[in-house]
């Protein structure tokens, strides 16, 4: 099963670049956030190990995903406005 | 009842042109979906000055201080609320206290979208059509949502 949150073969180098910008990421202004996710048992109980022993890791993961996220929600409604503004 | 949406189309027709219609609308959800990634990408390893330059091109001259400084930590390490703040920039940009990353993603999104020379939503389709493993190895699957929509 593809997890969605995770990236796929072709966006693991996506992934490599970002990590090894550590500088980059250390510059934005952190707080702990809770979270609360559903994973099949196997990759719920390895997240579990790597939040124990390479927290930052997962905060990655989450930034680059959100980040992504919304980046393609500020396409997207760009698209929609200016079809919007095609139809009147 | 059909007739009043398909202008008189006969039901394989009108099927044919929704089938057409909804891939139409994943290719191009699928394309915004590569392109979050080439912008991330470039996104992610920008420099605090380069936000903040970037934001304040995409806000048109507009002060961005403080919508830089509620998101991003100061380069040298010191609290982001020692960022030179603008007076009354609060209503410069919309919502800055309480979306002040997404506000921030989206100007940035602006500017990069138009230096990257990303490939036209045409030239994209065309190439995803010979080799659609290529791009569908990157997308994490937000094009998803189009079609439920």
């Amino acid at each position: 099963m593809k997890l969605l949150l995770l990236p796929t073969s072709g966006s693991a180098l996506n992934f490599f670049k970002f990590f090894k910008a550590s500088e980059a990421y250390s510059m934005w202004d952190t707080c702990a956030v809770e979270l609360r996710v559903n994973l099949p048992r196997g990759v719920a109980e390895e997240v579990q190990k790597v939040q124990r022993t390479d927290p930052d890791m997962l905060s990655r993961i989450v930034f680059y995903a959100v980040t992504r996220r919304t980046i393609y929600d500020t396409l997207a409604n760009r698209e929609r406005a200016s079809l919007t503004s095609q139809e009147s | 009842m059909t007739v009043e949406h398909d202008g008189g189309k006969s039901g394989p027709e009108n099927r044919a042109m929704a089938g057409s219609t909804t891939k139409q609308k994943v290719l191009r959800a699928k394309y915004l979906d590569w392109c979050s990634a080439r912008l991330a990408d470039s996104f992610l390893v920008l420099a605090p000055d380069e936000i903040y330059e970037m934001a304040e091109r995409a806000s048109h001259g507009h002060a961005v201080e403080r919508l830089v400084a509620e998101t991003v930590a100061h380069p040298s390490g010191v609290a982001a609320d020692t960022f030179p703040r603008v007076q009354n920039s609060a209503a410069a940009l919309p919502a800055a206290d309480t979306e002040s990353f997404r506000t921030l993603v989206a100007l940035v999104t602006e500017v990069l979208a138009e230096t990257l020379h990303l490939p036209s939503f045409e030239t994209w389709a065309a190439d995803y059509e010979k080799s659609p493993q290529k791009y569908d190895d990157e997308l994490l699957g937000f094009w998803r949502e189009a079609v439920t929509d």
